[in-house]
């Protein structure tokens, strides 16, 4: 009878403590000179073990793998509302500064404060002949999307001035 | 009938019956601790005697203010174990399987095993969410509480002990795959 190899449930039972005690001295009768055996209540014994340890912790918050990609389509979707609210307030910004249509100011001009003092006694100085309104589409990621709405609402594109300096081009600079 | 802690303060007391009761009761999980550590089963019966031994010897010394079983009796086992195993590779002895033997962990798990447990825990736990109320109730009161009998478990539960042991059975085999790939490392 002990020669007989214990079943994957007996071993379960014997681990558990849910034997006879018969039944647990044959076990570990065969056992004891059964490495094969042993070896599988060794492994048993392991996930007994396991299951201690995982009733002890506490229930931690579970990663929904979904979650991430929740986040990037809302992302996406708040970058995108945020690129419409700018167009749209820079039309509505340059709109009412000046009558006629070629003589509205570019909305990205700069134009540095400067005192009443300083304006009487300084000349003016030269300024660039005015651009028709319009708009930069500087984000290389919805620059379409910005050129299609500057189109439909009458905005030039104006060429962005200010050079972005570009992981990419770093990179290329560094493998050239 | 005593409570658990009435039994340990006995014992602490030097009561000799109620370390026979506790050691009848505990004795089995600390031979399946030693087990899980990859000794040999003969060789973990007699650990586990040892180990008990050696709790009544500081009992009776002194050195035994409280008593938490069967945590104190499994540390102290795990601790002869591991002198076992030192003692035979000092005299190039091998005392079993050679896998097992190096199953045996000597020191704290390192930052890798850490991860690894912690991402198995959190597994384990997701299976247990999606698992029946009544089946984690069971789960908590046999393995959050190791004092517990099967026979306790089942009344607290309100179910019978077979239904418990089965409960057990089938936690263990929706378990075994995420707990098993620590196992085979």
């Amino acid at each position: 009878m002990t020669d007989e190899h214990p079943t994957a449930s007996e071993l379960e039972r014997y681990v558990i403590g849910a034997h006879e005690s018969a039944d647990a001295l044959r076990l570990e009768t065969h056992v004891a000179r059964c490495a094969t055996c042993a070896t599988a209540l060794a492994r048993e014994a392991r996930i007994e073990l396991k299951l201690q340890e995982v009733a002890r912790v506490p229930a931690l918050p579970i990663e929904d793998p979904r979650r991430g990609r929740r986040v990037a389509v809302l992302g996406g979707i708040a970058v995108l509302a945020c690129s419409a609210a700018l167009v749209l307030f820079g039309s509505w910004r340059a709109a009412p500064q000046e009558q006629p249509d070629e003589a509205r100011p570019f909305i990205a001009t700069h134009s540095p404060h400067r005192n009443v003092e300083d304006a009487r006694t300084e000349p003016e100085p030269e300024r660039a002949p005015r651009s028709p309104s319009g708009i930069a589409c500087i984000e290389p990621a919805y620059v379409k999307q910005c050129m299609r709405d500057a189109h439909r609402r009458g905005l030039a594109v104006i060429e962005p001035t200010i050079q972005v300096p570009r992981y990419e081009y770093a990179a290329a600079d560094q493998l050239n | 009938m005593t409570s658990n802690s009435d039994a340990a303060a006995l014992a602490l007391a030097g009561d000799q019956d109620a370390w026979n009761a506790l050691i009848t009761k505990h004795n089995h999980r600390v031979v399946v601790s030693l087990l899980a550590r990859g000794v040999s089963i003969e060789r973990a019966k007699e650990i586990a005697h040892e180990a008990w031994l050696k709790l009544i010897l500081q009992q009776r010394l002194g050195r035994l203010p409280h008593l938490a079983l069967p945590g104190v009796a499994i540390t102290q086992a795990g601790y002869l174990a591991l002198d076992d195993q030192r003692s035979a590779r000092a005299a190039c002895e091998v005392p079993f399987d050679d896998a097992l033997a190096l199953a045996i962990p000597e020191g704290a798990p390192n930052a890798e095993e850490r991860l690894l447990r912690k991402e198995q825990v959190q597994q384990a736990h997701a299976a247990l969410a999606r698992m029946s109320p009544s089946t984690r109730r069971v789960f908590k009161l046999i393995y959050q509480d190791p004092d517990l009998s099967h026979a306790e478990a089942a009344r607290r539960s309100g179910l019978s002990v077979q239904r418990v042991r089965q409960i057990i059975c089938e936690v263990r085999s929706k378990l075994r795959v995420v707990l098993e790939e620590q196992a085979r490392d």
